[in-house]
């Protein structure tokens, strides 16, 4: 494989200077809708399309990557900040990421965040330029009984992201699991859970219920206490991660990128996985695991370069077979159809100028982001000063106005506010809402891939076991469950045996 | 800690999940179950609903063999303040249009913040409703109307 | 009264009641186009793309608003209850005007009385496939494979009700072979696990499948409609071996029911030009898009007769939303 000579033919086209303005534009944009809590990139790309008609399909492309990616950078600082996950790949940032913003180390949080991310970035790039073509095949090995089985997995993680009782966490997950199901059935076309409203047809948006359970719960709590309140407890006592903070960040953030990176590439939903396998990951080996959930500086570090290392490594389903892992990318597909550039296998033999170009941009964009966001920590902690009775009203307006825009509609606002009332209850009664997250995210797949497997295998149950990846994944849930309960068990015997 | 009450945050969490896995069994008694091997839409509901309240019992029963954590007072006005002004914003955005929509939100959240200064509020305020129309507005072009219905 | 009189006596009389003086004035503020699908699929592409050309010929913004959700009944609920003066269009479809009415036991809308057709804009032809593993290289010995092994083919679709499910439900009862229905939630994945191997058939849109079959990862079978495509000149039509079998997906422009009838000539008269500029026509040819046009009346007759046929394809193939 010549990577030398397509990698120069990438950065080449990339390096022109229209392109490296697109790039620059595409990542300042994305930064800053990643920033404003709600608005993703998908209402962003999608109003830039006409406008892409007029760019080459280079430079189009170029911008609308550097969107999604600069989102990405851009959702994290929302997250640790003011514990605001715009998207599902920040959920799990705001656990350790607020905390450290809350006891003054916000500037350290950002800083380890951006880095991370550049750095799984840069890997994730040169996986893509080495192996995208192999590594697509194998995602296409993925069918319904693989994606069940990871989704198992991904389930027993979301157990791990709490940090109180095991019981309790996964009653979250199962509650979870069950809104997760609102709306209309994909096998049948029944409308379950919806109470006959047609704004529930679709399920609850992502979006809302984790503004609400997040954002507003936090809101509403802080104002019950004023003493919780960020501005109170956030002296900042330096800007930028100390040397114990390197040492402690590098391995998780190696770690992240290769989870992130393999996870990303499937399409099924295995990029939403990433940050939250990454930070399950960290806890499971780390030597105290009881530090993450209360500012651990690894459990901002390992999920924020797995999510980055995954948005990298989604653009691989695409640009290889032309499949879209997500909305985004599905976005991305209609800009290379208006472009006249069919997204699939032949991109990479017939336009590889497109191809390289596209790939060496996102290397180009990250170092542009990473440039860009480490001298605006200052500024974002400097936000934090701003008294916090002025700060939340702008916050809500920002989420509502967000929230509103994917699908403008105003049903969703209303759904932040419910939200907001049963994160509130979470709070009151000790049960953790990410688990709940997690499995609200999975629940929808889970029940699909089942199903469709089932299906497909005529109701033969043993697909599941007699297909080796498959098999794979069930083999580790067990290894997972075992570790998760043993404890338990241990500490019910000891209970049990102090009662007698 | 023998003396804590029984009454606890785990208890209440167990009658929560009973609650909801019994919703969610009770509103999933007219889906079709289907079969193991080919299941229907109220297969996984039922199963589901079924576990959670399960585990909710569980919950409930331990903690009443082991006090834990009261339960905090629930309502509160910022709570009902900052849910209302959010209910307010969704309520107002279709008819009213986003000015009014921003008004009434930040206002009204503003009131939960305690002591209310009129002037600072009215600022902040201006200042939101012109940041919202430069940005959604004219910067990224949102289809909002700024003035009564669409 | 059947469909067709009742969008017959619509147009009749809109074509009555209607102020001269506001074809002149129209539009007085920003029209906004309603697509009930999120950003990115065909149709959203389409409407942006005749946004843009509107907002030049009629001086005022033409903005694209995507209200997804609800199989198409919220985006299409939105557009019915906005007031009639042209300055809510919609982007009715297939599912919206003609399948959705059988499909569902409660609509919020109702296709004829609560919309006013202007233009039928584009077809889309579908692409009958296969997974180059399976021993089919034809519909005919499709058929024949399916009927030595009944029961044991899958085929995929975009949904339940959607039209690739629908029009393998038709050629199902047309042929009477029996393979299973494998519902996906939207394109992406259902072409992901065909590729993979997963399911063996589906009928998918023209610019994923030409590029597919091109990299040897499909294999065509033939196209949906009663005649062959431009795009694929050598590929039969699924008819040409099944008689009296045809199908395209289709999208048409539509105003609010009321709205005076010189707005809605004076939207068809523009969008007639439009659809005939060359590089409208580039554009939507890379979506694998015919365009139609003609008059708002060739639409309410196409929606009439679209709305019968697969209302006895829904009732065929027993298919029922709730």
């Amino acid at each position: 494989m010549d990577l030398l000579g397509n990698l120069s033919l990438g950065f080449g086209a990339a390096l022109s200077p229209a392109n490296l303005l697109y790039c620059l534009i595409g990542a300042l944009l994305g930064t800053l809708i990643g920033v404003l809590p709600g608005v993703g990139p998908i209402a962003t790309i999608a109003m830039l399309l006409p406008i892409t008609f007029k760019l080459s399909p280079l430079a189009a492309l170029i911008m609308l990557a550097g969107i999604y990616y600069g989102a990405q950078y851009g959702g994290s600082t929302t997250a640790i900040l003011v514990n605001m996950p715009g998207e599902s790949s920040s959920v799990v940032t705001c656990l350790d990421g607020y905390q450290m913003a809350r006891q003054g180390r916000a500037g350290p949080a950002l800083a380890i965040a951006a880095l991370g991310s550049f750095f799984a970035g840069c890997v994730a790039t040169l996986i893509i330029a080495l192996f995208a073509p192999v590594l697509a095949e194998l995602a296409l090995k993925f069918g319904p009984a693989e994606y069940f089985s990871l989704m198992v997995l991904g389930l027993l993680a979301a157990v791990v992201l709490a940090s109180g009782s095991v019981l309790k966490a996964v009653g979250m997950v199962i509650l979870g699991l069950l809104l997760g199901l609102v709306g209309t059935d994909v096998n049948s076309g029944m409308a379950r859970f919806t109470f006959g409203l047609t704004d529930l047809s679709d399920g609850i948006g992502f979006v809302a219920v984790a503004m609400g359970l997040f954002g507003l719960t936090e809101i509403i709590i802080n104002l019950e206490h004023p003493e919780r309140q960020p501005q109170v407890t956030a002296k900042v006592s330096h800007l930028w991660p100390t040397k114990a903070d390197f040492k402690a960040a590098w391995k998780p953030v190696l770690r992240g990128t290769a989870l992130g990176s393999i996870l990303g590439i499937l399409p099924g939903g295995g990029a939403l996985l990433a940050s939250f396998s990454a930070y399950t990951l960290e806890k499971k080996i780390a030597k105290d695991p009881s530090r993450f959930g209360k500012g651990a500086i690894e459990g901002v570090a390992a999920p924020e370069a797995a999510n980055n290392a995954g948005a990298q490594t989604s653009f691989i389903p695409l640009l290889t077979l032309g499949i879209p892992s997500n909305a985004v990318m599905a976005l991305m597909v209609g800009a290379m159809m208006i472009q006249g550039v069919a997204p699939g296998p032949q991109v990479m033999t017939e336009r590889p100028q497109l191809f390289w170009g596209v790939i060496t941009s996102m290397w180009i964009g990250n170092l542009m982001l990473v440039i860009l966001n480490l001298p605006l920590v200052g500024m974002w902690v400097k936000l934090l000063k701003v008294p916090y009775r002025l700060l939340y009203p702008a916050i809500l307006m920002f989420c509502a106005i967000g929230v509103y825009s994917v699908s403008n509609n105003a049903f969703d606002v209303g759904m932040i506010a419910l939200f907001g009332l049963l994160g509130l209850l979470f709070f009151k009664l000790g049960c953790e809402p990410a688990p709940l997250l997690l499995g609200f995210i999975l629940g929808p797949f889970m029940e699909e891939y089942l199903r469709r497997a089932l299906l497909l295998s005529r109701g033969d149950a043993t697909v599941f076991l007699t297909r080796p990846i498959s098999l794979g994944f069930l083999i580790a849930s067990a290894l997972l469950l075992l570790t998760i309960v043993a404890p338990a068990f241990r500490k019910l015997r000891e209970e049990a045996f102090v009662e007698d | 800690m023998r003396h804590r009450i029984r009454n606890s945050q785990d208890f209440w969490s167990g009658v929560m999940f009973m609650a909801f896995g019994g919703l969610a069994m009770f509103l999933a008694r007219t889906y079709p179950m289907g079969t193991a091997s080919r299941m229907g839409p109220g297969y996984f509901p039922t199963t589901l609903g079924g576990l959670l309240a399960l585990i909710g019992l569980v919950v409930a029963l331990r903690a009443l063999r082991h006090p834990g954590e009261p339960v905090q007072r629930f309502f509160s006005a910022p709570m009902n303040l900052i849910l209302g002004s959010v209910l307010g914003f969704a309520l107002l955005l279709p008819f009213a249009g986003l000015i009014p929509s921003i008004v009434v939100l930040v206002v009204v959240s503003s009131l939960a913040g305690g002591s209310l200064r009129w002037k600072t509020v009215g600022i902040e305020t201006a200042l939101l409703c012109l940041v919202a129309t430069a940005l959604f507005v004219w910067g990224l072009g949102l289809p909002f109307s700024l003035f009564g219905p669409r | 009264m059947t469909p067709r009189m009742l969008a017959a006596l619509i147009a009749l009389v809109l074509g009555l009641g209607a102020a001269p003086a506001l074809a002149q004035t129209y539009p007085t503020k920003p029209v906004r186009i309603i697509v009930p699908y999120p950003p990115g699929g065909g149709n959203d592409i389409v409407a942006r793309a005749l946004g843009q050309k509107l907002t030049e010929s009629l001086g005022q913004n033409v903005l694209v608003e995507n209200k997804p959700g609800g199989g198409t009944l919220i985006g299409a609920e939105a557009a019915a209850k906005a007031p009639p003066d042209g300055h809510t269009l919609f982007v009715g479809t297939i599912a919206t005007m003609a399948i959705n009415p059988s499909l569902y036991k409660e609509m919020p809308y109702h296709p004829v009385k609560d919309f006013a057709p202007i233009i039928h804009l584009v077809n889309y032809h579908m692409i009958l496939v296969a997974h180059p593993d399976l021993p089919v290289k034809s519909v005919a010995e499709l058929i024949a494979h399916a009927k030595a092994n009944p029961g044991k083919l899958s085929y995929a679709s975009f949904g339940s009700g959607s039209t690739p499910h629908l029009g393998t439900e038709l050629l199902k009862t047309m042929t009477g072979i029996d393979m299973v229905h494998i519902p996906y939630k939207g394109g992406a994945p259902a072409i992901a696990d065909l590729v993979g191997g997963q399911v063996p058939v589906m009928f998918i849109d023209t610019p994923p499948a030409l590029t597919h079959i091109k990299a040897g990862k499909m294999r065509a079978l033939a196209v949906s409609p009663a005649q062959r495509t431009a795009l694929m000149p050598d590929l039969p039509t699924v008819g040409e071996t099944v008689p009296g079998f045809g199908f395209t997906s289709w999208a048409g422009l539509y105003a609010t029911a009321g709205t005076p009838a010189e707005v809605v000539a004076k939207l068809n008269g523009e969008i007639n030009r439009i659809l005939k500029l060359p590089d409208i026509h580039e554009q939507l040819s890379k979506l694998g898009a015919d365009p139609v046009g003609g008059t708002p009346k060739n639409l309410a007759e196409w929606m009439a007769a679209e709305t019968v046929k697969w209302a006895k394809v829904v009732k065929d193939s027993g298919a029922k939303l709730d």
